[in-house]
């Protein structure tokens, strides 16, 4: 058979394997609406402290669509009780299990564990210093559970560990940010987004609504200083 | 009135609003009235009325009818009998099915005294949400007696026969017919029946009331059955002789928690808490404990739970005997196999891999450290939320309502005290928490959380603990605080001390 041939043919296999869904590795559109934010796999969040407000939503939107245990892990994780009740539904303060592992060590089996558990739909957890090897491990965990799914990981790390090397798939970044009203605001960038092929929109405008006791969190795009644009938006990563 | 109680109990815990209660047998005739509570006896309803009658005495909207169900009740009672087991070994069911005999001999001293024993066992009935009326007398005739026809709730009785003799012929356990014929002739009370001769009672009323009567007074013996408690499954291994070996240790500990499986199995139990105890030569036995979040009789489960513990025991000069107790059991369903999944047994092991996750969580750090919430009907913020063990049974589902108002995503556990310039009642201008100086560019407050007043100041316990305690009985204005940098702080005044803390965040 000539080359050629044999070239030809090797790229329609290459073709036909990149149209197939199946083997695709880039993930689906990362969402600020949280509804797709992706199960069975390591989501960190960066912040001067532990972003509550935002991962207790992210919560919330996971006990929604899959229901399920929601397991805490560390102390600077554990939100006040009162961010878990949406008006009178106490769904997510009842599903949540509070785990408060004494040292660093145990900690992180907890959370091995915790994601390895088919029952468990989201794991917080805190993740400060964990180092390259841990996060592997962390990332294989939640892999092992995907059979039902897969729990929903969000580790919380301080803004100092975004230097540090890390198997996660995506990374983001919360820092304050001024609000003209009572209602308090954040700004998140979507660091990584492992098989993003580009970045165009990566940076929200988080709003907390405390008025209805509730977490509602409304998505801005910043695309610029005129952006005005108050649909929830899609980070495409795709 | 016990089947009255289960219906109120069931109500409280529903939160239904209180009802008149009318149970109700129904036959061929009709409805007629079994047992009714105190506010409908008000209303002039008595047993054997028809439901129609019973009805028209009562307001339309509050009454609240159900069948009359004496097997249920006797169940019930049958089981207040175990729980009340804890009280004294000998507790029997009244054969009228609305009392428990309890036999206290003995046992004062375990709890300090007759009185202490008495107010415990009202005060944990009472907990249950039964009320209680409570009678110790020398004889069960006597105790009976006054418990239903003495005018006080709790009596404690030494000379039976001046206790009785006030009253009523009924009080004797004896049939109506005597006590009409009795009432026939004039005699009302006790008093009045034993001034009668008492060779002429049994030929004139049957040898029944005279029995009675001395049963009460202790000149007649009386026997009654005592419950009999289900026995914990246990199970145990001797050794020919003592054995150092941890591999037998493990082998052995193995087929013994096969053989507990095996019991638990036949009885459609889980266990909640095991304890083994290893019998060693010339040593005191050893003993390593689990405690399970739910049932389970999972064998490999049990190992990997009891595996850690067993390989930490001091086997000394060696085991002689193993033994493996199910302290606490709870009922684990058998479930029908099915090819196909259905929600309910997807459910199930939901249920059973979270349970196996807690307690392989729970056995290594603890079980204090594994919680769940409970809500606490209160206004002061860090009371409002209670962590209890997630091993712990999950409270009934009245809890407490939840405010929906502005609350920070972090709630420190203890204020912390904060430098500020303000100028009270406005809100700092600036403050300083942590070392990091804030500069207010919004508040939002004062919000006032006062003190609960109906609730009793705590004294005594640490200085912190006591300074915490003034912080809490007083006034606070809570204020919401943004910086400059757009963090959000949730502070207060104290109004006691005109002092500043820092309670909250949001994050």
């Amino acid at each position: 058979m000539p080359h050629s041939k044999v070239l030809d043919q090797l790229r329609e296999m290459i073709d036909a394997a990149e149209s197939n869904p199946s083997h695709n590795n880039q993930l689906p559109p990362v969402d600020l609406n949280w509804t797709t934010l992706s199960r069975g796999v390591i989501h960190e969040w960066f912040g001067k402290q532990a972003p509550l407000s935002i991962l207790t939503h992210a919560a919330w939107e996971s006990g929604q669509a899959g229901g399920g245990p929601v397991v805490w892990i560390g102390k600077k994780c554990w939100p006040h009780a009162h961010l878990l009740v949406r008006e009178t539904d106490r769904h997510l303060l009842n599903c949540s299990i509070f785990v408060d592992p004494p040292d660093d060590q145990t900690r992180l089996w907890s959370i091995d564990l915790a994601l390895r558990c088919k029952a468990v739909a989201a794991v917080i957890a805190d993740g400060s210093g964990l180092d390259m090897p841990s996060t592997r491990r962390l990332q294989l965990a939640v892999e092992s559970s995907t059979s039902g799914g897969g729990a929903l990981a969000l580790i919380a790390r301080p803004i100092r560990d975004l230097k540090r090397l890390s198997a996660a798939v995506t990374r983001w970044r919360v820092e304050a940010e001024p609000s003209p009203n009572d209602r308090p605001r954040w700004k998140v960038e979507c660091v990584r987004a492992k098989g993003a092929s580009h970045l165009d929109l990566n940076q929200w405008i988080v709003e907390l609504d405390c008025g209805k006791g509730a977490q509602l969190v409304s998505a801005h795009v910043v695309g610029g200083p005129d952006s005005k644009t108050t649909e929830p938006l899609v980070l495409q990563t795709a | 009135m016990w089947s009255v109680d289960l219906i109120r109990r069931r109500q409280n815990r529903s939160c239904c609003k209180p009802h008149s209660v009318l149970l109700i047998n129904t036959n061929g005739h009709g409805q007629f009235i079994a047992r009714c509570c105190e506010r409908a006896m008000t209303a002039g309803v008595r047993t054997d009325m028809t439901l129609a009658h019973a009805r028209a005495l009562l307001p339309i909207d509050q009454v609240h009818i159900e069948e009359y169900d004496p097997q249920r009740d006797h169940d019930a009672l049958l089981a207040l009998a175990h729980w009340a087991i804890r009280f004294s070994p000998i507790v029997a069911v009244d054969p009228a099915d609305d009392g428990l005999m309890v036999d206290i001999t003995g046992c004062q001293r375990v709890f300090n005294g007759e009185r202490t024993l008495i107010n415990r066992l009202i005060s944990a009935v009472n907990k249950l949400g039964f009320h209680v009326r409570v009678a110790s007398a020398p004889t069960y005739g006597c105790a009976w007696a006054v418990a239903r026809y003495g005018h006080d709730d709790q009596s404690e009785i030494h000379d039976e026969q001046s206790a009785i003799e006030p009253l009523p012929i009924a009080a004797l356990r004896v049939d109506n017919d005597i006590i009409e014929s009795l009432n026939e002739v004039g005699v009302q009370t006790i008093g009045q029946l034993v001034q009668l001769p008492r060779q002429q009672l049994p030929s004139r009323f049957g040898d029944d009331l005279l029995l009675r009567l001395d049963q009460a007074l202790g000149l007649a013996m009386e026997q009654f059955e005592p419950i009999r408690p289900n026995p914990k499954p246990r199970v145990e291994r001797v050794f020919a002789g003592p054995t150092k070996q941890f591999e037998a240790i493990h082998i052995t500990v193995q087929q013994l928690l096969t053989q507990l499986a095996t019991q638990l199995h036949a009885r459609e139990s889980g266990v909640r808490k095991l304890k083994a105890t290893f019998e060693r030569v010339d040593a005191p036995p050893e003993g390593v404990t689990i405690s399970l979040s739910r049932p389970s009789r999972d064998v490999k489960h049990l190992w990997s739970l009891l595996f850690p513990k067993v390989e930490q025991v001091n086997l000394g000069y060696g085991v002689e005997r193993v033994e493996l107790h199910a302290a606490s059991i709870g009922r684990l369903q058998h479930t029908q196999t099915a090819h196909w999944r259905s929600e309910q047994t997807k459910q199930a092991e939901i249920e059973r891999e979270l349970g196996q996750l807690l307690d392989t969580i729970a056995s290594r750090i603890g079980a204090d450290h594994v919680t769940r919430v409970d809500v606490n009907e209160t206004y002061i913020p860090e009371r409002a939320f209670e962590h209890r063990s997630a091993l712990q049974p999950a409270p009934p589902s009245d809890t407490p309502g939840i405010t929906c108002i502005d609350r920070p995503s972090v709630l420190l556990a203890h204020p912390e005290p904060v430098h500020v310039i303000a100028q009270p009642p406005h809100h700092p201008h600036w403050l300083r928490w942590r070392g990091d100086e804030h500069r207010i560019v919004k508040a939002f407050g004062p919000e006032r959380i006062d003190n609960e007043w109906w609730r009793e100041e705590r004294h005594g316990g640490t200085k912190a603990r006591r300074h915490e305690e003034e912080i809490v009985m007083s006034g606070r204005d809570y204020f919401k605080l943004q910086d400059g940098r757009g963090q959000w702080m949730w502070v207060f005044r104290d109004s006691r001390s005109e002092k500043w803390f820092v309670h909250g965040q949001w994050t």
